[in-house]
């Protein structure tokens, strides 16, 4: 797949996603050891983004599970389609099939309907697993996952085990909102994706605002990064400094002043005390 | 190379950090796959052995000592340092035990130069600060390490004191409150980054301290400054001002579980008490045969909670602690009503309401009048206590009291306490200090122990959080 760090570090620089040393080792690290890897930081700093554009650097297919409270096994591994197979078993009664028969028919691949974490095992290609905001699971769903991530195989009753066809690169995030178990930690590789520096939120802005002009770019990056420093409830993440960007660019402006600043303020701050704080001291602030 | 690993493993456990077997492993295949190249060696330790953000800073810390270029690769040398850890016989000995004459007098207070000198010492802080080059942080903070002369082993065990003189000397307070008088005359943008620069000092001055103590004293030093690290069983009396911040965050995180494991177990406990009148509705269905019982939804009580906090001297963190994680659980109780003293209650629940802990505990500081004499007294703060808010207690309420119950040899008044008890449901009273303390010199946590449901020690954030889990 890749053969050195810095492989991974051109592919996904061309997938308009700047990585440095530290993501790049652990996505390696990753890759080769064959494990899971965990991503860690605060909301908005693309971490989501990194397994997009690893599965483009890949060139596979991108599998998602979205974790939420209440996900259990069914909808993350796989379900037998009810609906088709009562539709069947009537079928069945107006021909003269035996009860044997029907239930042979019933329990196969047919009436299967795979969800994200079987289909990313039986892909035949080894495709890239997302498990995004893996927090906001309960803990049983965990260490069911624990299981199914540990070997890459999963036993379903009627069909017994079924191996991975491959193995698939498992990227998983959380915003911290709860703590993981330790059994599931050590089994991963660790990655904290924090704010950016300036020089990097910068390249950043550049290559994915192609439109921006250069004094502008660095006028808001400074105006971020400065936030950043203050005590708020939510501080902008890149997210949040790419859309402004955005914004400025369609709005065609070419400078920052305060005024400018005071009216998009809320694209940047989501809490109504930020962006108070922020307007009390906006005079030292714009650069 | 492999036996290197597997010690700073060791080490690391000593901080607190779980390290497994196979994580190790995992960091040898890793290095085998990559190299060794300083930054990689680096990335590839912390993204298989550091499974959380917060252990970070005790990994950088034990990374930077023990694979400081200096002893990197010099086993003998390292053999020297830490005997015990690698397992050589100590009779090639630490270096640091034979004192230097004269190195005893050579301690500068700060106190007893004269003005010229001092001022100086202000300028030149001010100016690092404003210019925020690292070299010149590093050198400053040096500077200030070389001022103790030779580290002794009474700096380790009171590296708070330590800390002290070395801000003494370098007249730390008063070039911060110089910066904070020009505040209001630079960019906020400009002052940002000067607190920035401030916090990363501190850092760097216990960086500094620590390693000096280590090539000093060896390896009693090491073990002592890797259990310094371990926030979790660290006293709270004891937290350096980073670890400060880092325990605020861990207890917001213990707040959310708290919060929400309550919310699950009672969601899940629908058994015991049989809804009578829903069991006959649904029993209508069947002919009036009740198939399946329908049993009474639960509803997990939520307490009154009143707490005191005393806010003299060494308990002020803890109680600090306290109030954040309180507040933080608000939703679990009916009502919070706070209180500090240190010889007179106060009630400050007003300034919590609907915004942040740390501006309502600034403004406690800021407003509240609870200290006539900076000394504590319990006798008269029950006093006050029962005359002046008798009226918030009641059977339904909890009382949580936090103090250290050191009462500075003043009347005891135990009586009042015994009223106030008597018009609670139950009163829990955690105390700050060791248990072996207790009753010793001034404290008399027993005269007040005895009348209270429970008594708890409670030093640090590891107690605490078994002690919450048992009263909440």
């Amino acid at each position: 797949m890749f053969g050195s760090m810095e492989e991974i570090k051109s592919k996904l620089t061309t997938q308009n996603y700047l990585v440095n040393d530290r993501v790049a080792i652990a996505v390696f690290l990753a890759v080769k050891l064959r494990k899971p890897l965990l991503i860690e930081g605060p909301a908005g700093v693309g971490k989501t983004e990194l397994a997009k554009a690893l599965s483009g650097a890949m060139n596979t297919e991108l599998i998602r599970l979205q974790c939420y409270e209440g996900l259990d096994e069914s909808k993350a591994l796989f379900e037998w389609n009810y609906q088709k197979q009562l539709l069947r078993i009537q079928a069945n009664h107006l021909t003269d099939k035996s009860w044997e028969e029907t239930k042979a028919n019933i329990f196969s691949e047919e009436f299967f309907l795979a969800r994200p974490l079987l289909k990313a095992i039986q892909a035949k290609d080894p495709v890239v697993l997302l498990v995004d905001e893996l927090d906001k699971s309960d803990e049983e769903f965990e260490s069911f996952l624990l299981e199914a991530l540990s070997d890459y195989q999963v036993s379903i009753p009627e069909l017994g085990t079924v191996k991975a066809r491959s193995i698939p690169v498992v990227i998983m995030t959380s915003n911290n909102y709860r703590d993981f178990s330790d059994a599931l930690k050590r089994r991963c590789i660790h990655l904290y994706i924090d704010y950016p520096s300036f020089d990097r939120e910068l390249a950043i802005v550049r290559i994915k605002v192609p439109g921006i002009n250069e004094v502008l770019a660095q006028k808001l990056v400074g105006f971020v990064q400065s936030l950043r420093k203050m005590a708020l409830k939510k501080a902008p993440s890149i997210s949040e400094t790419l859309d402004w960007a955005r914004t400025l660019v369609i709005l065609g402006v070419d400078t920052l002043d305060e005024e400018l600043v005071m009216n998009t303020l809320n694209l940047l701050l989501k809490y109504q005390q930020d962006i108070k704080k922020a307007e009390e001291r906006i005079g030292g602030l714009v650069p | 190379m492999d036996s290197k690993i597997l010690e700073f493993a060791a080490l690391l456990r000593k901080t607190g950090i779980t390290v497994s077997h196979s994580e190790v492993a995992e960091a040898l295949e890793g290095l085998a796959e990559l190299g060794l190249e300083r930054d990689i060696f680096y990335n590839v330790l912390s993204s298989t052995l550091i499974k959380d953000q917060a252990d970070f800073r005790a990994f950088d810390k034990l990374f930077e000592i023990y694979f400081n270029p200096r002893f990197f690769g010099h086993r003998q040398a390292a053999a020297l340092r830490w005997p015990e850890l690698i397992g050589v016989d100590e009779n090639g000995g630490c270096t640091g035990t034979d004192s230097v004459p004269g190195a005893e007098h050579g301690r500068t207070t700060g106190f007893g130069q004269g003005q010229g000198l001092a001022t100086a010492a202000v300028d030149s802080f001010v100016q690092v600060i404003k210019v925020g080059d690292p070299g010149w942080m590093r050198e400053m903070v040096k500077r200030g390490v070389k001022s103790l002369g030779r580290i002794k082993k009474e700096d380790l065990k009171n590296i708070s004191d330590t800390v002290r003189q070395v801000k003494v000397f370098l007249e730390w307070n008063m070039g911060t409150y110089e910066l904070e008088k020009e505040a209001p005359l630079v960019n906020e943008e400009i002052w940002l980054i000067w607190q920035e620069r401030l916090m990363e000092l501190e850092e760097i001055l216990y960086r500094e301290l620590e390693q000096a103590m280590v090539s000093e004293l060896g390896s009693e030093a090491l073990e002592t400054v890797l259990i310094r690290e371990n926030v979790n069983q660290l006293d709270f009396y004891r937290l350096s001002v980073p670890q400060v911040a880092e325990i605020r965050k861990k207890i917001s995180k213990l707040a959310h579980k708290l919060a929400s494991r309550l919310s699950f177990r009672h969601k899940k406990a629908k058994h015991g008490k049989i809804d009578l009148y829903r069991t006959i509705r649904k029993s209508m269905a069947y002919g009036g045969v009740p198939i399946s019982p329908a049993f009474r939804d639960r509803y997990p009580t939520r307490p009154q909670i009143v707490v005191l906090c005393d806010l003299s001297g060494s308990v002020k963190v803890f109680s600090e602690f306290m109030l954040q994680l309180v507040y933080s659980i608000q939703s679990r109780f009916v009502h919070v009503r706070s209180f500090v003293f240190v010889d007179t209650p106060d009630d400050v629940t007003g300034y919590f309401q609907n915004r942040e802990i740390a501006d309502g505990i600034r403004d406690i500081y800021n407003w509240a009048r609870f200290s006539k004499t900076a000394f504590s007294d319990y006798g008269l703060v029950f006093i006050d206590f029962w005359g002046k808010y008798r009226d918030v207690l009641d059977k339904k309420t909890t009382l949580i009291i936090i103090g250290d119950a050191r009462n500075n040899y003043n009347k005891e008044h135990a009586d009042y306490f015994q009223k106030i008890c008597g018009e609670v449901r139950k009163t829990v009273w955690l105390n700050p200090e060791p248990a072996e303390n207790w009753d010793m010199e001034d404290s008399i946590m027993s005269v007040y122990g005895r009348h209270c449901s429970q008594v708890f020690e409670c030093r640090n954030l590891e107690q605490l959080d078994r002690v919450v889990r048992r009263i909440i």
